[in-house]
């Protein structure tokens, strides 16, 4: 398509620049068949605007419409099953690294299932220096091969109400019954867990 | 408001007035640029709503909202169309010759199924059903531009990147469309002329 056969739909549609314009003016006053072209295209142009304008019946548009309702309430409530994931996804981030600044926390939780010796007696120890104060005596805790914890320094063998209230760990033990240096063991108390 | 903030409100703020709100400003432009092309009521209608039907759910894949948003759904309207016509042109042979007057082979000259004796329906006077009948019987391409710049007042740079071709094959399609208008036009006052 040459530029010469658009100039004229151009010049009617405006769609040169001024300087186009100006030119194609020019020419148009030489040249007699081009204006005849001109006002031919122009008369066709303007009779486009007979042109009905149609409005869609209003069964299509309401089913257009309940459709964007639709895809709306759809869009939504995907946004709150992402919203509600992304704050699962935050809360277990938080937990975790609040878990990896703080380790000793779960440790301190697992350590009931841990117990071990030495944890055990450093607690008992804090609790029973609690309870020493109120008996001005302090504890010696020791352990023997048959698992038995021995308490030294109560009086009577009778360890303080209070201590084994205040300690959970301590309602796994019981006192030994029948302990054949008892009568020799004076100012201690021994406690086991073990069936033996 | 201008389209672009009533298709955010729609969009991010889920807003369906907002979308009745475009839906009212473009629906003629919309309908009639498709009846023209189809001339007939109940495929329009259809291809009305799968134009809409896209615009709503492709709407947050496929439109970024840098561009005007009724270039864009002109674009699906656009194609829709043409798949339609195209379809039901499917089974004819297109080896047809070329002529040279209207610019057009044997394919474009093929009558569109649908473009007849449906502007009765419409009431329309006789003058712009004459109109509408000989825009009809234009090739599918001149159609196409014609319609484009009457409804939408597209300039032809955005004719020329929605039917994918240069500024100046859109424009020359034009000027063709309205010299064809032209012609049939004329034969028609020559044939009153002759039958009188």
């Amino acid at each position: 398509m040459i530029d010469k056969d658009t100039n004229s739909i151009k010049y009617i549609l405006e769609e040169m620049d001024p300087a186009e314009k100006i030119e194609f003016e020019r020419e148009l006053e030489k040249n007699p068949d081009l204006h005849i072209e001109v006002e031919s295209i122009r008369r066709m142009e303007k009779k486009l605007s007979q042109l009905p304008k149609l409005t869609p019946p209003e069964d299509v548009t309401n089913s257009i419409l309940d459709l964007a309702a639709q895809q709306t309430a759809e869009r939504s409530s995907s946004k709150s099953r992402y919203l509600l994931s992304a704050a699962v996804l935050i809360l277990g981030l938080t937990t975790g690294s609040f878990m990896i600044e703080n380790p000793f926390q779960t440790e301190s939780g697992s350590s009931d299932r841990a117990a071990s010796g030495l944890l055990l007696n450093q607690q008992i120890l804090g609790e029973q220096n609690s309870a020493s104060s109120s008996t001005d005596k302090q504890l010696k805790p020791w352990v023997d091969r048959q698992d038995i914890l021995h308490l030294n320094g109560f009086e009577n063998n009778v360890l303080p109400v209070n201590t084994l209230n205040s300690s959970s760990r301590l309602d796994k033990l019981r006192p030994v019954e029948r302990m054949p240096s008892q009568q020799t063991m004076r100012q201690s108390l021994q406690l086991t867990g073990s069936n033996r | 408001m201008k389209d672009a903030e009533l298709v955010h409100l729609y969009r991010k703020k889920e807003d369906q007035l907002a979308f009745k709100e475009l839906m009212n400003r473009h629906q003629a432009k919309v309908y009639s640029y498709i009846f023209s092309m189809v001339h007939n009521r109940e495929v329009t209608n259809d291809i009305f709503q799968e134009t809409f039907t896209k615009v709503i759910t492709k709407m947050d894949d496929t439109y970024n909202e840098q561009g005007k948003w009724i270039a864009w759904v002109m674009r699906i309207a656009h194609n829709a169309t043409i798949d339609h016509i195209r379809k039901q042109k499917r089974f004819v042979d297109v080896k047809g010759s070329y002529d040279d007057d209207s610019k057009t082979d044997f394919y474009d000259r093929l009558p569109d199924e649908d473009a007849v004796a449906q502007d009765e329906k419409l009431e329309l006077d006789e003058s712009t059903s004459e109109l509408l009948r000989h825009i009809s019987n234009l090739p599918e391409e001149q159609r196409t531009v014609v319609m484009l710049r009457h409804y939408y007042e597209m300039p032809f740079k955005e004719i020329a990147e929605l039917t994918d071709v240069s500024i100046n094959t859109a424009l020359g399609r034009m000027r063709y469309a309205l010299i064809n208008l032209r012609k049939m036009f004329d034969e028609e006052l020559e044939k009153e002329t002759n039958s009188v």
